[in-house]
């Protein structure tokens, strides 16, 4: 009777972390990945590696923080099929140095965030390199501090602070270059009226 | 940066599965977990459920602690309240003497606080004397023990008081009065 009860309740566990978490596992693959149908296939892995890793014998502390990783190898490993030859690939080239500023403190950030708009930040997102989309995306969509992002992607806090800083940055950049064509294409559309 | 994240947030909570697509999900999710079942040893295992029992049973065997814990102090309350009332030759005077006032002279941290208790106990064997003369229960034996256990009680404040004229003569002396008052007066009282 344990037993059963016991296999129910692991049973149970699973389904209700499914219930509560494949939406925002979904919303995260679908951002990073910007492909709907892959999104769901990865979501759909991550559960079934989540669940072999239970039948395994192994005891899952958190659900959130274990999907959210698994969901985090599954999308580098997309990356790393597509073979991208952009800065992600550059940045996880071993001996690439990050940088280190401790001065980065939250209000810096929190300085920066001001100066963007988040609806066209969301927009633009795609147009990151996603080693920066990734911690962006942790950070302001799924609400992780950067010590959960951490030991989400294996980084230092550090790292995470200054790849949060500088996806801001990136972001703040390319929007602003985005007004910038637009407002020369408005006048260069005025001047030929 | 809360603006900024409200933005970013609202936006995202548009992405998500529709009913079809998450119905369809957990169907291929729970498909896999029916091919993939828990094997016998984990659920042997009990995994957190285990854990959540134990700690059941723990809260429970927390609780009954906690009740017998609180039962076994009313009753020691109890006897040890009731115990003070007793005289020679009840069933309870033993708990009197061998434990509630023994747990007293421990408490008694001072040689003086120690005089004044071993008085008290002296005192209290004589008072005892009397009450059980006046009731015609003075045995022969009972006399011998009262006659004892006063001794021993002299014996024991005099002794505190030696102690005490090391430290402070003036608290030695004003100890050593009250016994000697204590012993006169009981005498004569006992005389009568």
């Amino acid at each position: 009777m344990l037993d059963d009860n016991s296999m129910e309740s692991h049973e149970s566990r699973f389904l209700n972390a499914f219930e509560e978490y494949s939406d925002a596992l979904f919303r995260h693959a679908s951002i990073r990945i910007s492909d709907r149908e892959k999104a769901i296939d990865l979501v759909h892995d991550t559960f079934t590696k989540v669940w072999s890793y239970g039948r395994d014998g192994h005891k899952i502390d958190s659900y959130r923080s274990f999907l959210y990783k698994v969901l985090n190898n599954l999308i580098i490993d997309e990356y790393r099929k597509k073979k991208e030859s952009s800065l992600d690939n550059l940045l996880s080239m071993e001996g690439v140095d990050e940088g280190n500023f401790p001065e980065l403190t939250e209000s810096t950030t929190e300085a920066l965030a001001a100066t963007i708009d988040g609806q066209k930040a969301f927009e633009l997102l795609h147009d990151l390199p996603d080693v920066y989309r990734e911690v962006l995306i942790f950070r302001f969509i799924d609400e992780l501090g950067p010590k959960e992002i951490s030991e989400m992607i294996e980084e230092t806090e550090n790292v995470v602070s200054v790849r949060i800083h500088r996806g801001l940055k990136m972001l703040r950049e390319i929007i602003e270059k985005e007004t910038n064509i637009r407002e020369e294409n408005r006048i260069t559309k005025q001047k030929f009226k | 940066m809360k603006r900024f994240s409200e933005q970013l947030q609202n936006k995202a909570n548009s992405v998500k599965l529709r009913v079809a697509e998450k119905r369809d999900l957990r169907e291929r999710v729970v498909s896999y977990m029916e091919y993939h079942p828990m094997p016998i040893s984990v659920r042997q295992l009990g995994a957190t459920h285990e854990t959540e029992q134990v700690k059941l049973v723990h809260v429970s065997l927390w609780r009954i602690l906690q009740i017998s814990t609180a039962t076994f102090g009313v009753l020691l309350l109890s006897i040890t309240y009731l115990a003070e009332r007793a005289i020679p030759g009840d069933s309870l005077y033993a708990v009197k003497v061998g434990f509630n006032e023994e747990v007293r002279s421990t408490l008694s941290r001072s040689p003086y606080e120690k005089v004044v208790w071993e008085t008290e106990r002296l005192n209290r064997r004589i008072a005892e004397a009397r009450l059980l003369a006046s009731e015609g229960r003075l045995t022969e034996e009972v006399e011998v023990e009262v006659a004892n256990a006063v001794r021993e009680h002299s014996d024991n404040a005099r002794r505190e008081i030696e102690v005490l004229k090391q430290t402070d003569v003036d608290e030695a002396t004003l100890a050593s009065i009250q016994l000697a008052t204590a012993i006169d007066m009981q005498s004569s009282s006992l005389k009568k």
